[in-house]
């Protein structure tokens, strides 16, 4: 896209949008917390640049902020040790392990392994009406409860409708806010962005690393809604970086109207 | 290619199509039990055209069919028209040439990957994209169910054939021609799609088509593609012809709001935040994206009852990783050539019909969508299976045999068992056990059928198999000469002694007569309060009430107003 001025205000309006949007629906406190994890990824981008063997220490405040994180630190620092396993790899890895197991009871609370009652009866009910137990057991069991929950969160965190339309024409009623968090034009860069990671260069398989761990994450949660925030930072960057392949100026003038009309209806919205 | 070879593959495609078949016959016609009105229309005009040459509403051989002023496509009525002296004017009848159409896409599907993919995939990918063809629940449940939708991606398919062959054996490309005709006859969305297609493909071998050779043909082409299409064309600016589309587009429906149209805005940032173009193209392009969002494909499928599975999306979900595999293998693999292509512009095209509908994820409107979809996943499963080493290849291959013989349990879970028991309501279960005891009850006493929250009369004509010549001359809607432009409706019908209309306690109470009605419609705190008869409760499989049906007690009445009278002193 090059570093005209025009590049870099849709840059901006890019950044800004998801915090923007998340603010006007939710309370300061609220923000700080879901948007801490996003700083924390800045601190271990920077310290991954300048090349500190101990980048992935700060990720492990995640999970002692905000417990359902846990996950994903630990995932992050095994899969470090995994690719180089030296002493302070292993060291991280033992205190992530560590962290987790103290949070462990607060994540069950919040995660879709929590016991519910309605849901166990309604499989027992559905049990019933199998021709014989085989099928019954195959296919109206415990796992299938958590099966169907990971996947219907694990499926809306891959929603394009999600992060472009506020989940329409799907909006999840109840469990969601169904908040804007790009301007819609901008799914087009998501995929030249994701494109473009093909070549998997080392920024590339980080990006991959961080979200896919973060969807996993996710998805484990009984509601995701409010902690996918998380996710902003690592979008943000492939839609950036697929917004590079934009030359035109006319067409950046273009989307900049389209996203001011986006901010407006943004904050007629929720103001 | 070898005689064994040819005899080794031709037998696995018999075999994919005799398990697609078995999928789809089993059951037919019982399962979804219960018959949906739609579905029901099409059997009785159908039935109607057969006994008398014209549908019920007495128009000799119509283009389209008026039925509930939705104006229905002819090809699938007509198909059904030779059956009914075969198997009756049964659910087997009306769903067979869904079966049937599903049936013929497999070995079509094949033949047309065979013709546009490299030799090097062309029979793994015809074999693998035939099978999940063969096990797709979204293929399966319109090959299961009356849906016209179906019959049309036959003749689409077929045209695409066709004018793939017709590249090289010219007089080829009448028969497309012809096939993409009956395709657009066949369902509205394909009023789109097959155009868009024809101009892809014409525009993609105009170098071809440009030589002198092919002049005659296309010439011909052209003529008996006008030809078939002229019927529909002479209706084409009528109220009836383009009332679907009105009804539905978000375009142009006056009195509908877009989606994201904040309402209590006014003034300079109303007109801004609310302009109708800015809001319409931004919800297009949700619902188009949605045709390829995960979350709809593999998770969610589609949001009507009766058309999807409970607990099955429209791919099983272990097709995921191959879904995302194979878009990048499509993008990323130019020596693909006319499979990439065609796999693309199916892919762009099949969702737009859809789209400018307001309803989220219609698989019915978007069907065409199935096939690029699962060339896509095929694509994933065999470039997986290529990269990986030898002894993994079979670990691979035997977890795909496993997943593939859950798939096809968890398909008998949600059609056979949970979508009968939780969608019988959908499918309009019951309406023949309640002709059943009409035509048991006294043949003396007036029949009351309460129709308002439906058009029942016609699963009333359709389980009685009514006489269509006694129903034309006993019901008018319109006349004739108005049939596709007066798009008026009669809502009260009479059919014998059966007349169906919205249930007016006061004066149905006092005459001895039989009503019938769900649950809302005759409560039993009326039957206890009124004193009626029950002659039957006709229950759903998870046994609420579909239907009652009560017998009045006007003595009872007589008695209770006369004592009423006596009491206020008048």
């Amino acid at each position: 896209m090059g570093d005209n001025l025009l590049s870099k205000v849709l840059t901006i309006t890019i950044l800004l949008y998801w915090p923007i949007s998340f603010l006007l629906a939710n309370n300061p406190k609220d923000f700080i917390t879901s948007f801490f994890p996003n700083v924390v990824f800045i601190i271990c981008i920077s310290l991954y640049q300048k090349g500190v063997r101990w980048w992935t220490a700060p990720l492990l405040t995640l999970g002692l902020v905000n417990p359902v994180l846990m996950i994903f630190p630990l995932f992050v620092a095994a899969f470090c040790f995994w690719l180089k396993p030296t002493k302070v790899n292993l060291a991280i890895l033992f205190l992530a392990v560590m962290i987790s197991l103290t949070q462990l009871n607060t994540f069950y609370q919040h995660s879709v392994f929590k016991y519910d009652r309605d849901t166990y009866q309604r499989k027992i009910e559905q049990g019933y009406l199998y021709p014989n137990v085989f099928l019954a057991r195959v296919f109206q069991n415990k796992l299938t409860i958590y099966l169907e929950r990971i996947s219907f969160n694990f499926f809306a965190l891959l929603d394009p409708n999600n992060y472009f339309f506020s989940f329409h024409p799907r909006e999840i009623v109840g469990d969601n806010q169904n908040l804007d968090k790009f301007p819609f034009w901008a799914i087009a860069f998501l995929l030249i962005g994701l494109f473009k990671m093909r070549r998997l260069k080392r920024r590339d398989w980080f990006l991959l690393i961080i979200l896919t761990a973060l969807i996993i994450n996710l998805s484990i949660l009984a509601k995701f809604d409010r902690h996918d925030l998380v996710l902003y930072l690592p979008l943000s960057l492939v839609i950036i970086s697929g917004l590079r392949k934009l030359s035109s100026s006319w067409v950046q003038i273009v989307l900049l109207l389209i996203t001011a009309v986006e901010y407006l209806r943004l904050i007629f919205r929720y103001a | 290619m070898p005689k064994r070879s040819v005899f080794l593959i031709s037998l696995i495609l018999l075999a994919i199509s005799i398990l697609g078949a078995a999928i789809r016959f089993y059951k037919l016609g019982q399962v979804p039990a219960g018959l949906y009105i739609d579905e029901a229309a099409q059997g009785y005009s159908a039935y109607s055209i057969l006994k008398t040459g014209k549908d019920e509403f007495g128009k000799t051989l119509p283009i389209i069919f008026r039925s509930f002023t939705d104006f229905k496509t002819p090809v699938y009525i007509y198909l059904i028209v030779p059956l009914i002296p075969i198997f009756g004017l049964t659910s087997f009848a009306v769903r067979f040439p869904s079966f049937f159409f599903s049936v013929l896409t497999f070995p079509l599907l094949f033949l047309l990957l065979i013709r546009v993919t490299h030799k090097r995939y062309a029979i793994a990918l015809g074999i693998v994209t035939t099978f999940l063809l063969a096990i797709s629940p979204w293929h399966t449940l319109f090959g299961r169910t009356n849906f016209e939708c179906n019959v049309a991606l036959f003749f689409l398919l077929l045209g695409v054939y066709f004018f793939y062959t017709g590249l090289k054996h010219r007089w080829m490309l009448v028969l497309s021609a012809l096939m993409f005709g009956v395709s657009i006859n066949a369902y509205h969305s394909q009023r789109i799609i097959t155009p868009l297609i024809v101009i892809f493909l014409t525009w993609r071998y105009q170098h071809v088509l440009k030589d002198k050779i092919f002049r005659k043909p296309l010439l011909i082409a052209g003529i008996c593609g006008l030809l078939i299409m002229l019927p529909l064309l002479s209706v084409a600016t009528t109220p009836g012809f383009l009332s679907r589309a009105k009804s539905l587009n978000i375009i142009s429906q006056p009195n509908r709001k877009p989606a994201g149209y904040i309402s209590d805005v006014t003034g300079w940032g109303g007109h801004i935040v609310n302009s109708s173009l800015f809001l319409t193209s931004r919800e297009f392009l949700s619902l188009y994206i949605s045709y390829f969002s995960p979350r709809n494909m593999f998770n969610l499928g589609d949001y009507g009852p009766r058309s999807s599975f409970p607990a099955l999306a429209t791919f099983f979900s272990w097709q995921f990783p191959f879904y995302i595999f194979g878009l990048y293998i499509v993008i990323k693999k130019k020596e693909l050539g006319e499979l990439r292509n065609l796999t693309l512009v199916l892919l762009l095209v099949s969702p737009i019909p859809a789209a400018v509908t307001g309803d989220p994820y219609t698989t019915i409107r978007a069907l065409p969508l199935v096939i690029p979809q699962l060339i896509v996943i095929g694509l994933g499963i065999i470039f997986s299976f290529l990269y990986l080493r030898n002894h993994l290849r079979i670990i691979f291959a035997t977890v795909l045999v496993f997943l593939s013989i859950y798939s096809l349990l968890q398909l008998y879970s949600s059609a056979f068992i949970l979508n009968e028991y939780y969608r019988a309501k959908d499918w309009d279960y019951g309406f023949d056990k309640v002709v059943k005891t009409i035509m048991a009850s006294d043949p003396g006493l007036p029949v009351i059928v309460d129709n308002a929250r439906g058009e029942n009369y016609i699963e009333l004509l359709f389980y009685l198999r009514f006489d269509p010549e006694k129903y034309q001359k006993e019901n008018f809607e319109v006349p004739v000469s108005e049939y596709y432009t007066n798009l008026k409706r009669n809502s009260e019908k009479t059919i014998g002694r059966i007349t169906t209309r919205p249930i007016v306690w006061e004066k149905d109470l006092v005459t001895d007569q039989i009503l019938v009605g769900d649950e809302l419609a005759i409560s039993r705190q009326q039957i206890e309060e009124n004193r009626l008869e029950i002659i039957k409760e006709v229950p759903y499989p998870d046994r609420k009430v579909a239907f009652r049906i009560v017998r009045t007690n006007p003595k009872y009445q007589m008695e209770k107003r006369r004592e009423y009278i006596l009491t206020k002193g008048l």
